[in-house]
């Protein structure tokens, strides 16, 4: 069984011969602490951006490679977003002026996303195309996406994280129709890719830091996020492509757990915050999950055997009976130690199925 | 019969009806109510908002239109409130707070919050804003004679600039003339205590109860 055979059998809530695992969501910024480069130098180049990808792989040995890791914000740049580049490893963020400030912007936005302005902008192109070289090269063995924020961290993007907040209650339907471009707008970044079958049986990513629990409420998570999640499942699920969700922050117990599933996603990677024994209780078998040794208290700051120890928690709770991946909770800081990425990395490989679904862990 | 304005704008400011606040932050000061009971009154609103979120009845959404009408409210005041202080010669501070974000982080709903939660328990605040090199922290800090500096970092990848500040306090000798507070999603208290703050808060209501506290030492 391959890492990416064993990680789709997961993505099933089935039972593979080892746990699979990958050191973090993304780790663009450790990438790029490793390769010392800058975000502005690294998209210059498809080639380069894809020998990275692959070559720091074949170091770390991650069963996903996420192609575009820390340049989320980029697909917004294309369309016209204000991008703000910072020093260091910190990725570029999209600031003010935004693209929508009111409702008379809408159709501004809307022309922007049908006529292909996107298409054009370099960095998208290069970041595409670098998806397709891995793909060609490792895509077979190895699971490769292309990240991407979702429709509701893309809305704060577009019009402003706070206007977007208090719009959420003062104006909802604006915000409804900003959303329903930003889901327009999530599906063309993918477009190319997926009318050339590149994504075929690998995976897209969705993730939302922007509608985390306790930034807003189960009613607005469940009437503005829930359907625009939905329907880029079905989306993609429809075009063949698996879907990898993450929302960070603390999911409480008493919360919307029962959304998850009804997004349609194929794995949902949870933060360090959560309890993953609650989640394997009751999302067990519904949805695949993903996660959360603590990318920053364990990971950044800890040393490899309290990462190996951690890496045992998770395995003990979640893996037993399958459907599940170990990784890091949250994308790791560029800091974190390589001993620490190979302890992770080396608990998953190590760590096998029996034929009941019982995990084995290497002595 | 006794006006229920105060009742009135305390609902306002908890339903976070930001363009209510100011009509009834005038009509109070036109029936004769003093300042400090006007702004009690806020400052009340606010603690049952910073009470809601923390009991998960009130998200970011609730909390920011809460802080707005507060500052909605807060600005037809603060010409009074002023004034006030003038008469009395009474220009004992109950702290000053330096409140920034970090360089290379420009997110800021955080900083205002805390910023707004601050402000309605009485502290001064100085907020320096997004995206701040750490010696623009200590200039304010030193231009206003500063309690605390409060510093917002919410990447993984500019979290360490708090322990940089620290760091740079010690290097010039003014670790002991300032308290630093933290605060930010990637952080915790077990980073807090890795770099040696003073404090670390996980929400903006939590960061005034450690500027209470860090006052509290101050003072002794």
């Amino acid at each position: 069984m391959t890492p990416k055979e064993g990680l789709l059998e997961a993505f099933k809530c089935g039972v593979p011969e080892r746990v699979p695992v990958t050191p973090w969501f993304g780790g663009g910024m450790w990438i790029l602490q490793d390769t010392d480069d800058d975000w502005q130098n690294f998209p210059k180049s498809a080639d380069k951006m894809a020998k990275t990808y692959v070559s720091i792989n074949e170091k770390v040995q991650s069963d996903i490679i996420f192609v575009g890791s820390g340049m989320n914000n980029f697909p917004v740049a294309g369309i016209g977003g204000n991008i703000k580049y910072m020093t260091g490893t910190t990725p570029p963020d999209i600031g003010a002026p935004f693209l929508v400030n009111n409702e008379d912007d809408i159709g501004k936005l809307e022309a922007t996303l049908e006529s292909g302005k996107m298409d054009e902008d370099g960095i998208v192109q290069r970041t595409r195309e670098a998806t397709r070289q891995v793909v060609e090269k490792v895509g077979d063995e190895t699971l490769v996406c292309l990240t991407a924020f979702g429709p509701f961290t893309y809305t704060g993007q577009f019009m402003g994280i706070e206007n977007l907040m208090l719009n959420l209650a003062e104006n909802p339907d604006f915000v409804q129709e900003v959303m329903r471009l930003a889901t327009v707008f999530h599906k063309k970044y993918y477009e190319p890719l997926v009318d050339e079958g590149v994504l075929d049986d690998q995976m897209v990513v969705i993730t939302d830091p922007m509608s985390a629990p306790g930034l807003i409420s189960k009613d607005n998570w469940r009437n503005f996020v829930l359907p625009q999640h939905k329907e880029l499942c079905e989306y993609y699920s429809s075009k063949g492509s698996y879907i990898w969700l993450h929302v960070c922050a603390d999911w409480q117990p008493d919360d919307r757990w029962e959304l998850i599933p009804q997004t349609g996603a194929d794995i949902f990677f949870a933060d360090p915050k959560f309890d993953i024994g609650f989640a394997k209780e009751n999302l067990g078998g519904k949805i695949c999950l993903g996660g959360n040794v603590d990318q920053i208290n364990i990971l950044n700051l800890a040393k490899a055997e309290e990462v190996k120890d951690a890496a045992i928690h998770c395995l003990e709770t979640a893996a037993p009976g399958g459907g599940y991946m170990l990784s890091a909770g949250c994308d790791i800081p560029p800091t974190v130690p390589y001993d620490n990425v190979k302890m992770m990395i080396q608990m998953g490989k190590t760590t096998k199925y029996d034929d009941d679904g019982n995990i084995i862990l290497a002595k | 019969m006794a006006s229920d304005v105060l009742e009135k704008l305390h609902d306002v400011i908890v339903a976070g009806k930001r363009a209510d606040s100011p009509a009834l932050v005038t009509q109070a000061f036109e029936e004769g109510i003093d300042v400090d009971t006007i702004i009690d009154t806020m400052s009340g609103a606010m603690n049952v908002v910073g009470e809601k979120f923390s009991a998960g009845e009130y998200f970011i959404t609730e909390m920011l239109l809460g802080a707005h009408a507060f500052k909605a409210g807060f600005d037809i005041l603060k010409p009074a409130l002023e004034e006030k202080v003038k008469k009395s010669g009474d220009t004992k501070k109950k702290g000053v707070v330096v409140l920034g974000t970090v360089i290379n982080d420009i997110h800021d709903i955080g900083k205002n919050m805390v910023g707004s939660a601050l402000q309605a328990a009485g502290y001064e605040i100085h907020d320096i804003g997004i995206d701040q090199p750490l010696e623009n922290f200590i200039t304010k800090a030193e231009e206003v004679d500063a309690n605390i500096i409060a510093l917002s970092a919410l990447l993984t990848t500019t979290m360490d600039e708090t322990k940089n500040l620290i760091e740079l306090l010690k290097e010039r000798g003014l670790n002991k003339k300032y308290k630093v507070l933290i605060g930010g999603a990637p952080m915790s208290q077990k980073f807090s205590d890795s770099i040696g703050a003073d404090a670390y808060a996980i929400d903006a209501f939590d960061a005034v109860e450690q500027v209470k506290k860090l006052m509290e030492t101050i003072e002794g």
